[in-house]
């Protein structure tokens, strides 16, 4: 048996016809699982950045933690709050597609600025004698240059705020280069580079529930 | 599935990141010296104080028989001919000795081919003349030569593991007076300004390059420029930070060590018909290195006389074996 399918519109309609019910479909999906974007973003941004090399060292209280000063104990508590704050300035913009299918479904991350966590309580440490040292702006801004001169860190377990070295005299000291940053180029920032396939799975997640 | 490693076919290879880092250092030192980069010592030529720049000392060095190793105010002199930039630096024509023609013993002038008691050697990188016997001290010894302004040295040479030595144009009474004084710190041990220290940085990024095999690798490389003013560092970071975008040929040190053509001899003596980079890069060609991503991370004031800024690039390669 064979059937015969005649168009009696022209395409420009179907067309139009075809972007309307999609426009729909896409508003419709989107509007009902603008919870879920925004769970599985705080998600997906939670695993990038505590994935980062120098969330590990200072979360696990390894090397950089004791190079940075953290109070023993604290690494932890720093790295919650750095991941908070980024979940926190992310957010997903939706305006509604219209027949012509022009509409936004934005993800915004982490503000260029990083004001968000410059402002931050926990990226500071206080010495003995009262001088902050602002160890988040070196990690995320201050890129390769020399932090102190005249000191370098020398590793020694029971030593130092951290327990995990001091300064000695002698040298310089700076950020490791692999894990220097600055504003294009920090471990916040690599935490969300390449990232561009996971966000077009969440979406391909989202269109089909 | 294999049970082979791929990227490199022996431990003992040089492999991609002191490849990198060998090829910048000689890359950047070979385009310097022809855009300039290099100051004309002819024999008896005098400081304004009155001393002579050409004039060698003798080193405190305890690696050397007393009396048989003399050194320059400056290290780092030019061995390689063909420099396009003019006048042309102080190297004589004899391909079987590169470098500078002779030294000049007394006031008498001894060619490098001398042979018996004035029998000699420069060592260009340190800057010094290594005699077979030992000389008298309170001979005169000079030499015409040219030496590097710019200094283009590996990063485990940056100030705070070697003693920076400050105003080391300044000749003066310090450097013919023994056991005084920063001069007495063997040139392997000092780092004279303005320098350009290159670092790799320990990470790394792979991506595809084609169907069917090769990849992009990508290394931050940081250019640590130091200099005793101002100037000279804006200078340094302008020069490297320009080059971004910059593709040059490299030299495989796997096939000029196969071939048997360091240009350098373990001494530090240029052997015979010693290949410049230029040439070691025709002759023994490695893949090709291109500068990116080319950004200004600081410029410090450390001191009075110490300036520094850092350049980070990232030297990208195509390897067609990963």
């Amino acid at each position: 048996m064979a059937f015969g399918l005649k168009l009696i519109d022209p395409f420009s309609v179907i067309d139009s016809r075809i972007n309307a019910a999609i426009s729909e479909e896409v508003n419709k999906r989107l509007i009902r699982n603008k919870g879920f974007i925004e769970a599985q973003m705080s998600k997906m941004i939670q695993m990038w950045v505590r994935a980062q090399p120098e969330m590990l060292e200072i979360g696990l209280e390894k090397r950089l933690a004791g190079m940075l000063g953290i109070r023993k104990g604290l690494g932890p508590t720093a790295v919650d709050s750095i991941v908070m704050a980024v979940v926190a300035a992310s957010s997903f913009r939706f305006a509604r597609f219209d027949k012509q299918m022009r509409g936004v479904a934005e993800l915004n991350f982490q503000p260029t600025t990083f004001l968000n966590l410059l402002g931050l309580g926990t990226g500071h440490t206080k010495t003995k004698n009262g001088a902050d040292l602002h160890w988040l702006d070196w990690l995320l801004m201050q890129g390769n240059k020399m932090i102190v001169v005249g000191y370098h860190y020398e590793p020694e377990s029971g030593r130092g705020r951290s327990g995990l070295g001091a300064m000695d005299q002698g040298g310089a000291f700076r950020i490791p280069p692999e894990m220097a940053g600055v504003s294009t180029d920090n471990f916040i920032t690599r935490a969300f580079s390449g990232k561009e396939k996971d966000i077009m799975n969440l979406f391909q997640r989202v269109l089909a529930r | 599935m294999s049970f082979h490693l791929k990227g490199f076919d022996n431990v003992q290879e040089s492999t991609l990141s002191n490849e990198i880092q060998d090829n910048i250092i000689e890359f950047f030192d070979w385009a310097l010296l022809n855009k300039g980069n290099y100051f004309n010592v002819t024999a008896g030529e005098t400081a304004p104080n009155g001393y002579d720049y050409s004039k060698l000392r003798l080193s405190q060095n305890e690696n050397f028989t007393a009396g048989t190793c003399w050194e320059g105010v400056r290290s780092n002199w030019v061995w390689q001919s063909g420099i396009e930039s003019t006048p042309s630096p102080l190297v004589g024509t004899n391909n079987t000795k590169p470098g500078i023609s002779g030294v000049y013993i007394n006031d008498t002038f001894y060619p490098t081919t001398t042979t018996g008691s004035y029998a000699h050697h420069v060592d260009y990188y340190n800057g010094r003349v290594v005699f077979d016997n030992a000389l008298p001290t309170g001979t005169k010894i000079q030499a015409e030569h040219s030496y590097k302004w710019i200094n283009v040295v590996y990063a485990n040479e940056v100030p705070w593991l070697r003693e920076v030595q400050y105003r080391s144009y300044d000749i003066n009474g310090e450097f013919f007076n023994q056991s005084k004084g920063d001069w007495d710190i063997p040139p392997e041990a000092r780092l004279q300004l303005p320098a350009i220290a290159v670092e790799i940085v320990p990470r790394r990024r792979i991506s595809g390059f084609q169907l069917g095999g090769g990849s992009f690798v990508e290394t931050d490389v940081l250019f640590h420029c130091i200099a005793e003013n101002e100037l000279e560092r804006n200078k340094l970071v302008d020069i490297v930070s320009l080059q971004n975008e910059r593709t040059f040929s490299t030299y495989d040190s796997n096939l000029v060590a196969d071939a048997d053509e360091f240009p350098i001899d373990y001494r530090g003596f240029p052997v015979s018909g010693a290949l410049d980079f230029k040439r070691l890069a025709l002759t023994h060609a490695g893949a090709a290195i291109r500068f990116k991503n080319s950004s200004v991370q600081g410029m410090d004031v450390i001191g009075n006389s110490f300036y520094g800024g850092i350049v980070k690039m990232t030297a990208e390669v195509i390897k067609l074996n990963v």
